[in-house]
């Protein structure tokens, strides 16, 4: 193990080390517990000038209701939902399809076909910004979740391609060959063989192209304008200029945008950090 | 990845018995289902990708050539729009702030890997730490571009308290033409560093342990086992992190949207959003579409390295 | 709003909706050139409009056709802090000089006398919109907006020397680029600064219960020999060319158009029905406004309507640097010329 283990070093020495890790630790969330302080501010501390001391009381509940009450929050939640959730079923269901068909049939020109997923993945979006936008409009979908939906839908497909190719690459031949001599078709294999071995890849997939496509900022920003069709994101962002200096509000918005993506990283952190590691380490 | 290779099953499908007589049509079917279930499973993802994905590239770099505001006719007006881009003032400023991004996002996985060692330790508490330590990376950038924002506010952010606390005048970062981009950077790196500190842990705990008792009884230590023994095993992750760094850095946008919209006048801005400040605001998508193909030029470079080191580790066998 | 203002002009063309709520004066122009906007002429002798709407309807025509509906407009100002301005003992100034020293007895008092919030750039524009009104007259105003007159011109160098004035003495809100234009509302709000240039949203963006102590009053005359212009942004309603429901386009907008309906939808969004006879007479502000408007030598729209896109995004990043650094006044100006002669070919 490196480095040496804390625990065969002096007393002296393992405190020490416990005593810089929580201050490193605090000091990492000091604007995460900035926003969580706020958050349970009441309004009047900050307009007494209490920005950053205790709050006078704890006001989580009604700064909550006033985030509701005074903005269509609930809609971009709702929306954020909606653009996630069939983003990451599409995507899995057509990354899987792709995957097995690089991954096990010898197909002419694969290697082709797996460098554009890849290199599709990481190409600057602003290069697609304007024939997108485009498309979405003559589609009829502008301003609408489905253009959303579409876009993030085709652009993650290159991203969950390469991850699920590698899964399925290293799953045994002699399993698909065994069950073809049985008289299985090809679907058959890849529902009944396939689907069930690469479960565990498949959540740690969907955890992180949950946190990609609900993080999005900046197609949201070019395909839809109108509250109706707005995510988390954008909406708060609008929403920072409507309240003015209301930073509880604000913060308790974007605490509240922030909920999903981290409560879903804590459930699944194991697939989470196996799924964005995968390929980086070995090699 | 340590699955025995072999041939592929495709080379004994034509030892599999043949296909029962039944209807014509399913017979097809089966004769010709080890080629066309392929084709089938890809039409729709390579359609997707390729009508959303790589035409716009190709058509992003042919309006590129025309002068045009986004509805209207368009003319052809060959480079000019990158003759208009080398002499724009603005271009300059973005590159260079591209650059400052680039140089110092490499900080990323500097820092990334010391608190990857840091944290490396068996504590009972240790996996909750690691997750707090995670959490900037599922953290959207407009979220955090928020919170620094106010972080910064010349008036009333902690910032400026501490500046008052130390009785130093507060220093306004995001209206300052010289810190702003500093600025930025922090925050973005904050979520950067988290990344590349989920990525050197995984390294570190896949370390050869024999290699490394091996060097410790040759007397290494600290510093030199690092060196010799721990980081070539890294190189991989190293290379990895680096790149996708290098990549997110160019790709920055959310921020600079939510935190500054690229300014003061233009200061903070780079070349991504400096080509949506053209096609939205200014309404030139020729001229958006030129930018946008410089930067598509720049980072074909990085996206290369890396399509290049993928496919030879694939070819090498996993 | 500016993801709007790129995507009607795809959906008039791709998907035209049977009414289109629009920007009239040159921004209406880049779509009537194009045809993209039924004709509407008859419209206003049918419903008895020609009469209320008369004030507006230049704002709507090309040529001698119409192709809006004028809806609202919006008229631009100071608005004030009252307790402020009592507590320094200065009265709403009606002059350039009477402005320049209620802010320095402002500012002697510990307040900053003008907030404003850069970073969304328009705001600013204002200040630059009516030093040249007032100093130069709409005529050259509007000539420069054409791309005609030059941004090097001796009367342009003359208005950032006046604005230059405030800025050097230190009267504006520190960091203005750090704040967007709502960010600045508070300082006035609170009293931590006595003025802001700027629309009705400074209402609407305070609760109700501050409005009392938020007055307004007309930017002061520079010179009196120049005819007094304002600055008043007229919005309107269309029927795209490619609607497909034309005569219910019409009627709706006729509907639309009644007195009650059309006070209703623009003092939802606090800004002024497009109608003469409209009662405004419960509403102190609205009155107060309307007769701006109605008294008006003249009329401009907003600096990022009257001027090309382009020419506006630059010119006002321009304003945004020249309020941070005065000195690079000529520096600026010099980028604005080059931006126009390159956009105005």
């Amino acid at each position: 193990m490196y480095p040496a283990p804390i625990q065969e070093r002096p007393r002296a020495v393992r405190i020490g080390y416990r005593v810089s890790l929580y201050a490193a630790m605090l000091l990492w969330m000091t604007p995460l517990i900035a926003i969580m302080m706020t958050a349970i501010r009441p309004q009047a501390d900050l307009l007494a000038g209490n920005y950053w001391r205790l709050p006078s009381h704890f006001a989580l509940f009604e700064n909550y209701r006033e985030v509701f009450a005074t903005s269509p929050m609930g809609v971009f939640f709702l929306n954020s939902v909606v653009i996630t959730g069939v983003t990451v079923i599409a995507v899995l269901v057509l990354s899987t399809m792709a995957a097995v068909a690089l991954a096990k049939y010898p197909l002419p020109g694969r290697t082709l076909l797996f460098a554009m997923f890849i290199g599709g993945n990481f190409v600057p979006y602003q290069i697609l910004m304007i024939p997108v936008r485009d498309l979405v409009l003559q589609l009829g979908l502008y301003d609408t979740v489905w253009g959303l939906i579409l876009f993030h839908t085709a652009f993650q497909i290159g991203f969950a391609t390469l991850f699920l190719r590698n899964f399925i690459a290293a799953l045994p031949n002699e399993l698909f060959e065994a069950a073809r001599l049985e008289g299985a078709s090809e679907f058959q294999i890849l529902r009944k063989i396939i689907v069930p071995l690469l479960r565990p890849a498949l959540a740690g997939l969907a955890v992180l192209i949950f946190t990609f496509v609900w993080n999005d900022y900046f197609w949201a920003l070019v395909l839809v304008q109108s509250d109706a069709a707005k995510p988390l994101t954008l909406g708060l962002a609008g929403l920072k200029g409507e309240w003015l200096t209301a930073w509880n509000l604000i913060s308790a918005g974007a605490l509240f945008a922030a909920l999903p993506p981290v409560a879903l990283f804590f459930l699944m952190q194991k697939h989470f950090v196996a799924g964005l590691t995968a390929g980086a380490v070995r090699g | 990845m340590n699955a025995p290779r072999t041939e592929g099953w495709e080379g004994r499908l034509s030892a599999a018995p043949p296909p029962a007589r039944r209807l014509g049509g399913l017979r097809v079917w089966q004769n010709n289902q080890a080629w066309l279930t392929p084709l089938l499973l890809l039409v729709l993802p390579v359609g997707l990708f390729g009508l959303l994905i790589i035409t716009p590239i190709v058509q992003s770099i042919w309006i590129s050539f025309y002068d045009w505001d986004g509805t209207g006719p368009a003319t052809w007006v060959g480079l000019s729009n990158y003759a208009e881009l080398f002499s724009d003032p603005q271009f300059y400023t973005s590159l260079k702030n591209n650059v400052i991004w680039l140089v110092l996002f490499l900080l990323a996985p500097v820092f990334g890997l010391a608190l990857a060692l840091f944290l490396n330790q068996a504590l009972p508490e240790m996996r909750l730490v690691k997750s707090i330590f995670f959490i900037p990376l599922v953290l959207a950038h407009v979220i955090i571009g928020v919170v620094f924002t106010w972080f910064y506010d010349p008036t009333f952010g902690l910032l400026a308290i501490l500046f008052n606390w130390l009785g130093l005048e507060p220093l306004a970062i995001l209206s300052d033409e010289h810190f702003v981009t500093f600025g930025i950077i922090a925050a973005a790196l904050w979520s950067q560093i988290a990344f590349c500190l989920v990525l050197f842990l995984a390294g570190l705990s896949q370390l050869d342990q024999e290699l490394i008792a091996a060097g410790r009884m040759d007397g290494a230590a600290g510093w030199s086992l690092l060196r010799h023994i721990v980081l070539p095993q890294l190189r991989s992750v190293s290379f990895v992190a680096s790149i996708i760094t290098v990549i997110m850095s160019l790709r920055n946008f959310d921020m600079i949207a939510v935190m500054t919209q690229g300014g003061p006048y233009g200061s903070s801005t780079v070349l991504a959003y400096q080509m949506y400040d053209a096609t939205i605001f200014s309404y030139r998508a020729g001229y958006g579409a030129a930018i946008a193909t410089v930067l598509f030029a720049i980072m074909s470079v990085y996206i290369a390295w890396f399509l290049w080191h993928t496919l030879r580790r694939e070819a090498r066998g996993g | 709003m500016e993801s709007y203002k790129t995507s009607i002009r795809n959906f008039l063309v791709t998907n035209p909706p049977d009414v289109a709520f629009w920007f009239t004066g040159a921004r209406m122009k880049t779509f009537t050139k194009r045809g993209l906007f039924d004709d509407m002429s008859g419209f206003f002798a049918e419903n008895n409009l020609t009469d209320v709407m008369k004030p507006w309807l230049p704002a709507v025509s090309e040529g001698d056709k119409q192709y809006m509906m004028p809806t609202n407009f919006t008229t631009w100002g100071f608005f004030y802090n009252k307790q402020v301005f009592e507590k320094v003992g200065v009265a709403p100034p009606a002059t350039w000089d009477e402005l320049m020293a209620a802010a320095a007895k402002i500012k002697a008092a510990g307040v900053t006398p003008f907030t404003i919030g850069t970073r969304d750039l328009w705001a600013n524009a204002l200040w630059f919109d009516y030093l040249d009104m007032r100093m130069n007259g709409l005529d050259f105003h509007m000539q420069l907006m054409d791309g005609k007159a030059s941004y090097t011109d001796p009367r342009v160098k003359a208005v950032f020397a006046k604005w230059g004035e405030p800025i050097g003495k230190g009267y504006f809100l520190d960091n203005a680029s750090s704040y967007g234009w709502q960010e600045a509302i508070p300082f006035l709000a609170q009293g931590k600064a006595a003025m802001y240039l700027l629309g009705p949203y400074v209402l609407t963006s305070l609760p109700a219960e501050v409005h009392g102590n938020i007055g307004f009053f007309p930017f002061p005359v520079i010179d009196p020999s120049v005819p007094k212009a304002e600055e008043i942004s007229v919005n309107g309603v269309t029927i795209p060319s490619g609607a497909k429901n034309k005569p219910l386009a019409r009627s709706f907008l006729a509907f639309l158009a009644q007195p009650d309906n059309l006070k209703a939808f623009a003092l939802g969004g606090a800004v002024l029905p497009a109608r003469t006879d409209v009662d405004v007479s419960g509403d102190a502000f609205a009155q107060s406004q309307m007769a701006l408007a109605k008294n008006a030598q003249g009329s401009a729209q907003f600096y990022d309507r009257d001027t090309d896109p382009e020419m506006a995004q630059v010119g006002m990043k321009g304003f945004q640097e020249f309020l941070a650094n005065p000195k690079r006044s000529d520096a600026v100006l010099d980028r604005l010329e080059a931006a126009r002669q390159r956009i105005f070919k």
